[in-house]
């Protein structure tokens, strides 16, 4: 390992929560415009996850501390990895682990509410593991490599020209994981739902400052995928990527949250149809 | 030297069951056992020392197989007699008859050598993984089988009996490691099957029995498809050596199609599966110890040692096939059941699965990756089928749903359980750095690739599952490690050590042993190199920040838990009716003031991922992409 | 700005309906709403109390709730702040008398604005609010060992049984909210009737001493309080006979 990458590797772990927090305070900016409200400012997601590391520290049992460390940890590391250009598919496990200790953090208290919120995250990651995975595959055939330098490659022919049909899938596997409506299932950023905060009820204070911040993380990583399906012009991979976060925004605001079979349905019909169709062209070819 | 080293590790086992079997007293037994736990890893390790002079070959007498295989004949019709079995003594004889007819043609005409036995990289990879992680369940079971004689039936057989099976179990698989000759293949073969049988139905109870008879005629079926193969071998290529039947595998795919079917029974791939499943009532050390680390490792084994035969073949394409499409099912499988030991069975059968569907890639990194899917799953698996085993006897029940608060009613197996657990997912545990070499492995191959994506998409639900109710618990100050024999104990801590250390060594133990291995055995064959890198310039990359990270992790949770402070413990939030005055935090208060506790089950869909309704959907696929194997042979 | 100063950039509300008739709560959702819209001073509304800062409460309290307020009050993290919103929270507004009523909220919880109104207005909440926010700037301000005697205080009230001392650290006092109150408040009262049956009626209290300089702060505009008609134009009940 040398040098440079270490110290790419600690800017990294800077950079990707701040633009996160960036992203965040746009994306709830945006949604009181479509709601035809003013909104917070900008940095209102930074003083939130300020307040909450203010608050006093309480847990219902002392696991929990442990599992939201592993979350933000395991999700941090997955970003930087595909950010500093190492191997995807170990990115997307080590991102499926991020996941599963969210998961095992909220299924290790005894409330109705968390663990209901934990079992659906569970089926979350089931609906959409597949989809990140085939996108993985469908790079390397393109790139004949799997590691995520291939992504931010100026030469060859942009990736949304070869895998239209994966950015959509990979769009809606983005609106699960950011928890956009209508996938909002497990745990919502607006206002409460029939489990109340889901995943996150039993968090407070510092520690769901650090899931919060595991959050920025992960909006992040996914605008980064997006912005890497046209790698060959800087400019237009960021409008993509805001185009893309804002179409996801738009559909929050548009749609009321569904159910969890209503999910797995769709994700693992239309979700890996049209994966396995871009998949197939990319064979044929 | 060598020789008396491999005479121990294949004869000792059988003449140490022998001493356990007429051990007058128990002390007596168990020091016989103990001293088998202390000498065969040594002699296993003895011969790790030396392998700088592999490949060793031995030639033995022509009779003693022909014998051998008589009295194993014998032995099955004897046994489907007992069982009132036909289709069990038709089998017999049929294996009978192969030795007749094999007598009967021209052998020894090697196209080639074709010693007796073979020592490789291979064979003493898996006898040393096989001999230490047997030694480890031995430990274990010294201690279980006696709780297990007090609480089990009456009907149950004598622990002698059980140690003999279990201890001369261990020889039939070393023997097999070694076997070059098909018949020596087929009597250690038919000898793990009879072990199985006898150890399945020691309880000698209606359920126990049933199940020992299904076991038995699933794999004596496979057993004779494995004569049969011998014959056939044989006849095609007039020699019984298994290194020429790979090395000229493309004139004689039927064998190797045979052999291929007798390593699915073995290893219980759809639609066989129904034997493992049944297995599982019996006591805890046997599942361990055959049914999922050792035992069916020997029909992966076989399919491995074979896969350079078929290289290139439509026959490849299907092998990969069938155990892609296990791996799905059975994960599927899991995900609906809640009986602990069955999900442990549905994962076993899935990652033998992965393994058989590595063999199949024609790919260089899929055949290490298989190698590294046998070894580093033999050992998590069985840690946790001994943690499985302890919590049985623990909380008296296998159901996940009664697991909960297990971490403070047995932190020690707890812990361990989730180490296990956790070794299946994340990396660098060898089992999850496998199964990502076998996902880009298989990029290529679009209909494996799918089957696998989606099958370890599901793998992931049914461990979240597991691993979040065993670790629900509310606070509690202190914790107290559960009182558990000596024995037990140790070998937990000895595996869950293995499963840790393994982790740790998972990019030399590549780098070193297994790179030049694959080199060796694919050679100059032309394959399909899907990114065919060192391990270790990758994980460099990512194994020393996770160990970092589980480090700290590690340095957390002694912190936090040593500094736990009561005052910021909070209730559970519901909607403010908490019970304050009942002793559990998870009450409330519903009608009439009434506490009442509020309890939550997993999700198991079982209108999806039933047993019973995936089953008789899966099945049937599975048949047909069984009976593809020959089909593509047909001309 | 320290890390707990950065309440007043955020402050998250969860709100509880104890014994309301609903009135104050949707005039406190109201305010959610693109009308009014608190998220611009970065209000959220969380639905459980490990997430929340200011409590909301409406309504007047009642026995069987009392146990869930203190409950819920205790689930959440300090620092943390009471708003009892509305007459019914103050002191029991109407139902005051009812056997079933507690009578207010700072008989359970410390409180730190009392928001009159029956109901507010969703700008007199919003003030409310911004009070309570100004409040603990203040109490920061004062520097740290002042914040950990508030944090302590309050605790201590809230462990206290029942009874909440009220007032402690507060910003008004109730004396002259029930000064205001009285101006506008009725209470129930039951008389007898034509033939001896009970009848029940709305009964002015007795007008209170003038109020002392109100802080501006808190102080509702004062139409609010002309947006009811005065007491003398109140028509008198009528002499019939009432359904019981």
């Amino acid at each position: 390992m040398n040098t440079t990458l270490i110290l790419q590797a600690v800017l990294a772990l800077f950079l990707v929560p701040a633009i996160g927090a960036l992203l965040n305070g746009v994306d709830r900016i945006l949604t009181a415009r479509a709601q035809g409200r003013r909104g917070p400012p900008l940095l209102q997601p930074v003083y939130d996850v300020a307040k909450l590391l203010g608050k006093e520290p309480i847990v219902v049992n002392h696991q929990q501390i442990v599992y939201v460390y592993l979350h933000l940890g395991f999700t941090l590391l997955a970003t930087i990895m595909v950010l500093l250009g190492q191997d995807m598919l170990m990115a997307v496990f080590i991102l499926a682990f991020g996941g599963i200790s969210l998961v095992l953090g909220a299924m290790s208290v005894r409330s109705p509410y968390s663990r209901i919120g934990g079992m659906r995250e569970i089926l979350q990651m089931l609906a959409y593991e597949p989809i990140l995975v085939m996108l993985v595959i469908a790079i390397y055939l393109i790139k004949g490599d799997f590691m995520a330098t291939n992504l931010v490659t100026k030469t060859g022919q942009p990736l949304l020209m070869q895998l239209p049909l994966l950015f959509l899938a990979f769009w809606a596997v983005a609106a699960i994981k950011l928890r956009k409506s209508p996938f909002d299932i497990s745990t919502s950023h607006h206002a409460h739902q029939e489990i109340v905060k889901g995943v996150t009820v039993e968090y407070s204070g510092p520690y769901l400052a650090l899931i919060e911040i595991g959050h920025w993380v992960e909006s992040t990583l996914v605008c980064a995928i997006f912005a890497a399906f046209w790698a060959t012009n800087y400019w237009v991979a960021v409008i993509l990527a805001l185009v893309a976060y804002e179409g996801l925004i738009l559909l929050d605001c548009a749609s009321a949250r569904l159910t969890w079979p209503w999910m797995l349905r769709k994700m693992w019909t239309v979700g890996l149809g049209l994966g396995i169709a871009n998949l197939v062209w990319l064979y044929v070819k | 030297m060598l020789g008396m080293l491999l005479a121990i590790l294949v004869l000792g086992p059988i003449q140490a069951g022998l001493f356990a079997w007429i051990a007058p007293t128990a002390p007596i037994r168990r020091g016989v056992v103990f001293a088998s736990v202390l000498v065969f890893p040594l002699a296993a390790l003895a011969l790790w020392g030396v392998r700088g002079t592999l490949p060793w070959t031995f030639e033995l007498p022509d009779w003693i197989p022909t014998v051998l295989e008589l009295v194993m004949a014998a032995v099955v019709i004897g046994l489907g007699r007992w069982v009132s079995s036909w289709a069990v003594m038709a089998m017999g004889v049929i294996q009978a008859g192969c030795v007749g007819v094999a007598k009967m043609m021209p052998h020894n005409v090697h196209m080639g050598a074709a010693p007796t036995i073979i020592c490789d990289d291979l064979s003493l990879v898996m006898i040393v993984v096989v001999t230490l992680v047997a030694c480890a369940i031995y430990l274990f079971a010294v201690g279980y089988m006696d709780r297990h004689e007090h609480h089990g039936p009456s009907t149950q057989a004598s622990q002698g009996q059980f140690f003999f099976f279990m201890v001369g179990f261990l020889g039939a698989m070393n023997g097999l490691f070694l076997a070059n000759d098909m018949r020596w293949l087929s009597i250690f073969w038919e000898a793990t099957t009879i072990c199985s049988f006898m150890l399945i139905g020691h309880d000698r109870t209606a359920e126990s029995n049933a199940s020992a008879f299904r076991a038995l005629i699933i794999n004596v079926f496979g057993g004779t498809a494995m004569m049969i193969g011998g014959v056939v071998t044989l006849a095609m290529l007039k020699t019984e050596g298994l290194n020429q039947l790979v090395a000229h595998g493309r004139e004689a795919l039927v064998p190797l199609a045979l052999l291929v079917l007798a390593g699915c029974t073995k290893s219980a791939q759809m639609p066989f599966q129904s034997w493992l499943l049944g297995a599982m009532v019996a006591p805890t050390p046997v599942s361990a110890l055959l049914h999922s680390s050792t035992m069916v490792k020997a029909g992966v084994y076989l399919i491995v040692r074979v896969a350079p035969g078929f290289v290139d073949t439509k026959l490849a394409a299907v092998v990969a096939l069938c155990g892609a499409f296990t791996f799905v099912g059975t994960s599927a499988l899991a995900v609906g059941q809640s009986n602990g030991k069955k999900v442990l069975a549905y994962s076993t059968i899935a990652n033998l699965g992965l393994i058989i569907a590595c063999a199949g890639m024609n790919s260089k990194l899929a055949f290490a990756a298989a190698i590294m899917l046998i070894v580093f799953h033999a050992i998590a698996k069985a840690l946790l089928f001994i943690c499985m085993g302890a919590i049985e006897q623990g909380i008296h029940s296998r159901d996940i749903e009664d697991m909960e608060g297990l971490l403070f009613k047995m932190p020690f197996t707890t812990t361990l359980a989730v180490i296990g657990m956790v070794s299946m997912l994340v990396p660098p545990f060898g089992v999850l750095i496998a199964k990502w070499m076998t996902i880009e492995a298989a990029a290529l191959q679009p209909v494996v690739l799918l089957l696998l994506v989606l099958g370890s998409a599901l793998t992931v639900v049914f461990w979240a599952k597991w691993i979040g109710r065993i670790n629900t618990a509310s606070y509690h100050p202190k914790y107290v490690p559960e009182g558990m024999p000596r024995s037990m104990s140790v070998a937990l801590l000895i595996l869950a050590w293995g499963t840790v250390i393994s982790a740790i060594a998972c990019a030399p133990t590549f780098n070193r042993i297994i790179i030049p291995m694959t080199d060796k055995i694919w050679g100059a064959m032309h394959v399909n190199e899907v990114a065919w890198k060192s391990l270790g310039d990758i994980t460099a990359a990512v194994a020393w920040p996770l160990l970092i990270l589980f480090a700290l992790v590690i340095a957390g949770v002694w912190f936090t838990f040593g500094s736990a402070d009561h005052r910021m413990v909070r209730r559970p939030f519901m909607c403010g009716e908490n019970c304050e005055t009942g002793n559990l935090s998870f009450q409330f208060r519903s009608i009439a003031d009434k506490c009442e506790t509020a309890m939550l089950r997993g999700y198991y869909v079982p209108a999806t991922f039933g047993e019973a309704s995936l089953t008789s959907m899966a099945n049937p696929i599975a048949l047909l992409l069984l009976l593809s194997l020959f089909g593509v042979l047909l001309p | 700005m320290s890390l707990i100063g950065c309440i007043d950039r955020s402050p998250w509300l969860v709100h509880y309906n104890c014994n309301s008739c609903n009135g104050c709560d949707i005039e406190f959702v109201a305010c959610l709403t693109p009308l009014y819209d608190v998220e611009r001073f970065g209000v959220l509304h969380v639905g459980n109390p490990k997430h929340a800062d200011i409590l909301v409460v409406t309504g007047s309290v009642n026995h069987r709730n009392a146990r869930v307020l203190r409950n819920v009050y205790d689930q959440m993290p300090a620092p943390k702040l009471v708003v009892a919103l509305g007459a019914c929270g103050a002191t029991g507004g109407i139902f005051a008398d009812c056997y079933n009523v507690v009578g207010g909220v700072e008989k359970i919880l410390p409180v730190d604005v009392w928001i009159p109104g029956c109901p507010p207005r969703p700008e007199a909440i919003i003030d409310g609010v911004v009070a309570a926010v100004t409040k603990w700037r203040e109490v920061v301000a004062a520097g740290g060992q002042a914040m950990t005697d508030a944090i302590a205080a309050r605790r201590a009230a809230a462990t206290a049984n029942g009874e909440g001392p009220g007032g402690t650290g507060a910003v008004t006092s109730p004396e002259q909210l029930l000064a205001r109150e009285a101006r506008i408040a009725f209470r129930v009262g039951v008389s007898a009737g034509v033939g001896g049956a009970p009848r029940i009626e709305l009964v002015r209290r007795a007008p209170p001493a003038p109020p002392a300089a109100t802080p501006a702060s808190i102080a509702p505009p004062a139409a609010e309080i002309s947006s009811l008609p005065p007491a003398d134009k109140v028509p008198a009940p009528a002499n019939k006979p009432e359904a019981k």
